[in-house]
């Protein structure tokens, strides 16, 4: 679920930053627009393994593996489907 | 069926990968990337193949039982570690790849425009005086990066030199920049990727790549 | 009452009388189950003969066979009538055969819902293959990409055709998801925990799921473009604003989705099958149900990758690049899982498994061959090649239709009720395997080589001559394939020797019923609390033929079935269900008589079958229910429960609400189409914005407000036993809803510029006109509810019709202020 919407997220962000000329805004040693995408990224990684430690103190059961799991999924995810963000040129 | 094999494993030899649209037989540096990345991948899908068939063959054939295998070993190394692995170099190479394929600007580079149409390509080159304009044929002097602005006038095109480089969509309202570059110079087929309509079949265009004089006297305006 | 005097009494409640009237009026699961899947056959082989027309075209260079706009038709319909007239129904027929029965229930949820579907399947297809017998069968595709399908470059009716036959078709796929999650969610046997279901009914629970959100995009698609072409509204006309690239996104939000809802059901066949060919139990059920979350949730951000090629940004590629190759992870999870149950038991080799092997080496090809699309560059050369064409047909064909045959193997004795005989089955397992293997294996060279798809001829010197003769040559192969395998299953539906109960000495509950299965499917219910119930109780079928189990005494001609509490399996309340009616097929059939209105462009006439749509449909809920109360009945083994209409979450509430979440994604994917014209498409910002409309657009959310607080408080005065209190909330939420209605449509009228002069006009318009349909719709429910309050169906106890009132007018609340604040929003942005 966290995976779903912080992958909207992220593309939504990136076609608007793309839209709106952030990457042409330099801050900082890189571009806002690479600044916005990293922190989304971070923030979202953070979100994941918040969700994990919940998942982790759920009452145990079919629900609880299942829950964990699927937190550990949606934290594997978010890290590799964002890792873009930091490796590939922004709007070319 | 066995006479047609006869006939085609000779072909295959002979033959090999080469023929004018194909995409191994490369003749730019984008193409040739991509076909060297094809041939990795076509390796170590045959690995997996071979070792997934191995695996359902051995499930028949022992019969002495070794007792109960574990989930551990089919799910978490077999079905998480080793694809993930594999995914993830196979993951961060494409995307460097990637990264070095697509246009940027640099110095020596050359831009000329093409535009699809029902069923046919307008290029316009740059020349000594003015752009010089085409139809289904575009000229490009070879050794050089190469940008193609690619637009449409009515439907969806698809812009593909398949032995210089992957392919662009030409898509009305937007412009689509694909860096193409021929490492020598040469006549190279194109055609059109995304289904336009009645005579898509036919919509094919060709890519000269001139060397410097070659390039030079086309940009006068001399020469075919 | 023995054995069979209990037989005959529940024949005469469940059964359809014999002939035609029975075929009309029958809502029976097993019925509908076995007419979607000989339907679905038969359009397959339609759509077969279409691939062998496309072969023998590509055979040799420049034949002259069919013409480009022959063979345009022919590709076109061919992955249409795959896709959506044989695949989706062949599982939803399985899925309704099997799933109660497997569950230990007597039906689905709504069985007059599953008729309907099937009606409009039905008269969908029969649209589709009429228009392909008369020469103007759709020729822009499968995937209709704008502005080739739009009315300037498709000026014929070829593409209404398809827009308008499809979504019909789509109505009849999101009635069958509903039901199917309605079903698992609720109608199993009595103690089944969700973790005790067998995973095919995992398996089709989260397809449905799947489905629910996945087909919206689809249809907000098709009507966005039907109106671009018969109203001239520019959504995809990059002129006035619209963008192509909107089509795509829609198209492939629905299309990738839809090949992993394909996969899955033929996936839960797989791990129903291949344990009991293995003589064992599945290995890992939880890691599996947690892959198969895992894939729900990942195959939603794969679509961009069919869109490598259209200018999108890398970095954004990049994002769709990693999820779609992070997606092989729960493929290989459950591929590795299926392989170690092998392992773990003792396989034999009879036919389904042959099959299943077949599934496996074909599959895992197409599988590889997905995680080299998936990455970009290799992409941008393989794209719109063969070699696409081949990964797609490994991927569905070893992935669908390979574990369907080992299906169809498997339950045949329990269709039939007759053995397998003869060879047949194996030598239409190698001509179907080797043909696929020659026809498809060589096309992927073929792609590399450079030959693009949809062409309808190529010239000598290209080098693909040998290839493409050996494919067509594998392809008429696999055709004797088919032919054979159709034939053998002929012969053993009239000519084989009959068979005893659960030939294959399988655990779960379907095999529990005798076969041919009778039109209650089990005698009574059993109470479930393992995974495999008939391996733990080997004596449960006789048992529950005897009636010792729950509902085994018939009462008055009721059709009943237990409800159960989601998660435990708790005994929750006695389901009543429906029985035989004309109502499906007349409703569907005026539902068939809407869309060829628009069809032909008879726009004057189509509110007439809409509107008798609409009485059916009140029609369709006013048959039902009772005027008094039952209170608690006696289920078996001493214990009681109400019926489904004095208990709270009834199907039909749970129905509702899950059409409303499918009702909710097509508003998300309208809002995500306005806001992405806004952001990406040519020619904005527009000429005109919205120009005032505050007040109008105040009235209209204080007259929904309204509508939603008069709909609730109509609920609680029922509740409290104050009918004419509740009578009178209801009837002043629909005048409030009519209210609504008008402020909304007079908004548009007088601040929004015209649809058809841009884009950003015809999506407000879209929006507003969205707001409006549905407070027609919560008018109409409250209505319904008024005059079921009137008519006294409705008690302190007896709920479900306000309930389902105040659902949909808390829906059309919600969605009324969310358009009114993104209709009214660029009022006021600078």
């Amino acid at each position: 679920m966290l995976w779903a919407f912080g992958f909207s997220l992220l593309y939504a962000l990136h076609g608007i930053g793309c839209a709106g000329g952030w990457d042409e805004v330099a801050m900082a040693g890189a571009t806002l627009f690479r600044w916005a995408l990293v922190g989304t990224w971070c923030l979202l990684c953070l979100g994941a393994v918040a969700l994990m430690r919940r998942a982790w103190a759920a009452p145990a059961g079919f629900e609880r593996g299942l829950g964990l799991v699927s937190a550990l999924a949606g934290l594997a995810a978010i890290l590799v489907t964002g890792a873009p963000v930091v490796l590939t040129s922004a709007c070319a | 069926m066995l006479h047609a094999l006869g006939t085609a494993v000779p072909a295959l030899v002979a033959g090999g990968c080469s023929g004018p649209l194909s995409t191994l037989d490369s003749a730019g540096p984008a193409a040739r990337d991509v076909a060297t990345l094809w041939w990795a991948m076509l390796a170590g899908a045959t690995l997996l193949t071979l070792l997934v068939v191995a695996l359902l063959a051995l499930a028949f054939l022992r019969r002495a039982r070794q007792g109960e295998t574990g989930a551990a070993l089919w799910i978490g190394w077999l079905g998480l570690a080793m694809p993930g692995v594999v995914l993830l170099a196979l993951l961060g190479s494409a995307l460097v790849l990637g990264e070095r394929m697509i246009a940027r600007s640099e110095p020596g580079l050359v831009v000329v425009e093409a535009t699809g149409h029902q069923w046919f390509w307008d290029f316009r080159q740059p020349g000594a005086e003015g752009a010089i304009a085409t139809r289904d044929v575009l000229h490009i002097p070879a050794g050089r990066p190469v940008h193609v602005r690619i637009a449409a006038a009515d439907v969806i095109h698809g812009f593909w030199v398949p032995r210089l480089a992957g392919k662009m969509d030409a898509i009305p309202g937007h412009v689509n920049v694909l860096r193409i570059e021929a490492a020598q110079p040469g006549v190279f087929e194109g055609q059109c990727a995304e289904f336009c309509g009645l005579d898509h079949t036919g919509h094919r265009f060709r890519v000269i790549a001139h060397d410097e004089a070659g390039w030079a006297a086309f940009q006068r305006g001399e020469g075919p | 009452m023995n054995a069979l005097r209990r037989h005959r009494a529940l024949t005469a409640i469940w059964g359809a009388p014999r002939g035609w009237r029975g075929t009309i009026v029958s809502v029976n699961h097993s019925d509908i189950g076995r007419r979607f899947i000989l339907a679905a056959f038969a359009f397959f082989a339609i759509g077969g003969v279409l691939a062998m027309m496309i072969r023998a075209q590509l055979a040799t260079p420049g034949s002259a066979f069919v013409g480009p706009d022959i063979y345009n038709q022919l590709f076109t319909m061919h992955g249409s009538i795959m896709m959506f007239l044989f695949a989706i129904p062949m599982f939803e027929g399985l899925a309704l055969y099997l799933l109660p029965k497997m569950l230990g229930s007597r039906d689905m949820a709504f069985p007059r819902l599953s008729a309907f579907g099937w009606w409009c399947y039905l008269f969908g297809g029969s649209i589709l293959i009429a228009a392909l017998a008369m020469g103007v069968a759709p020729d822009g595709g499968w995937f209709m990409y704008t502005p080739l399908s739009s009315r300037a470059y498709s000026p014929g009716i070829n593409a209404d055709v398809w827009l308008l036959g499809i979504t019909f078709v789509e109505i009849s796929a999101i009635a069958a998801a509903v039901e199917i999650t309605v079903s698992i969610l609720k109608l199993r046997a009595p103690g089944m925990r969700l973790d005790q279901m067998p995973l095919f009914a995992w398996y089709m629970l989260i397809t449905a799921l799947m489905m629910i959100v996945a087909f919206p995009p689809l249809i907000l698609g098709s009507i966005l473009l039907e109106v671009e072409r018969a109203f001239d509204w520019p959504f995809f006309d990059p002129a006035r604003g619209g963008s192509p690239l909107l089509w795509q996104h829609l198209f492939w939000l629905f299309g990738h989705p839809e090949v992993y809802i394909i996969f899955l059901p033929a996936a839960g066949v797989i791990s129903t099958v291949l344990p009991v060919m293995a003589r064992t139990r599945i290995l890992g059920y939880g890691w599996i149900v947690a892959a198969l979350l895992a894939m729900a949730f990942l195959s939603f951000g794969l679509w961009v990758h069919h869109m490598f090629a259209t200018g999108i940004p890398h970095m954004a590629l990049g994002f769709f690049s990693a999820a779609s190759a992070l997606v092989a992870i729960p493929t290989a999870v459950q591929v590795f899982a299926w392989i170690g149950t092998l392992w773990n038991g003792r396989p034999e080799l009879k036919l389904p498994m042959l099959y299943l092997l077949g599934f496996f080496l074909i599959f895992v090809i197409g599988g590889l061959t997905g995680v080299m699309l998936a990455m970009v560059p290799f992409d941008w050369q393989a794209h719109d090649t063969h070699f696409v064409v081949a990964h797609l047909h490994y991927v569905l064909v070893g992935g669908f239709v390979f574990p369907m045959m080992a299906g169809a193997y498997y339950w045949l004795p329990h269709f039939t009720g007759r053995a397998r005989g003869g060879a047949l089955g194996s030598a239409a397992f190698w001509l179907v395997f080797l043909g696929f293997n020659l026809t498809f294996f060589l096309m992927h060279l073929t792609g590399l080589l450079g030959m693009r798809r949809r062409v309808h001829t190529y010239s000598e010197e290209m080098g693909w001559t040998w290839l493409n003769l050996l494919s067509s040559m594998g392809s008429f192969v696999m055709a004797f394939g088919f032919a054979l395998f159709a034939l053998d299953v002929a012969l053993q539906i009239f000519w084989s020797r009959r068979t005893r109960r659960n030939p294959w000495s399988a655990g779960t509950l379907e095999w529990a019923s005798p076969i041919p299965t009778p039109a209650y499917n089990i005698a009574s219910l059993p109470h479930v609390g393992d995974r495999e119930p008939l391996a733990a109780q080997p004596a449960l079928a006789l048992k529950l033929a005897r009636g010792e189990g729950y509902l085994a005494e018939p009462r008055h001609g009721w059709r009943e079935a237990m409800a159960v509490e989601s998660t435990t399996g708790a005994i929750d309340h006695i389901v009543v269900l429906p029985g035989n009616t004309r109502l499906p097929i007349v409703t569907a059939a005026m539902t068939g008589g809407f869309f060829l209105s628009l069809l032909f462009g008879f726009y004057w006439l189509a509110p007439v079958p809409l509107a008798l749509v609409v009485v059916l449909a009140w029609r369709w809920a006013s048959v039902l229910g009772h005027r008094e109360d039952f209170g608690p009945l006696p289920i078996g083994h001493g214990q009681t429960a109400p019926i489904h209409r004095e208990a709270a979450g009834a199907p039909g509430w749970w129905g509702s609400a899950f059409l409303l979440v499918a009702d909710g994604t097509l508003l998300a994917s309208l809002l995500f189409g306005y806001a992405f014209l806004w952001v990406v498409a040519p020619n904005w910002p527009p000429p005109a914005r919205i120009d005032g409309g505050f007040l109008l657009g105040l009235t209209a959310a204080a007259a929904s407000l309204a509508g939603v607080g008069l709909a609730r408080r109509g609920l609680a005065a029922a509740e409290a036993r104050a009918p004419i209190a509740a009578g009178r909330a209801a009837a002043g939420a629909a005048a409030a809803q009519a209210v609504c209605i008008v402020a909304l449509l007079s908004l548009g009228v007088t601040a929004l510029p015209a649809p058809e002069t841009h884009a950003y006009a015809a999506a407000g318009w879209a929006l507003l006109v969205y707001a409006a349909l549905h407070a027609a719709i919560a008018l109409l429910c409250t209505a319904f509810a008024g005059a079921r309050i009137a008519s006294g169906h409705v008690s302190g106890t007896r709920l479900l019709e306000p309930s389902v009132a105040r659902l949909f007018s808390d829906y059309s609340g919600a969605a009324t202020l969310i358009v009114l604040v993104c209709v009214l929003a660029p009022a006021i942005a600078p």
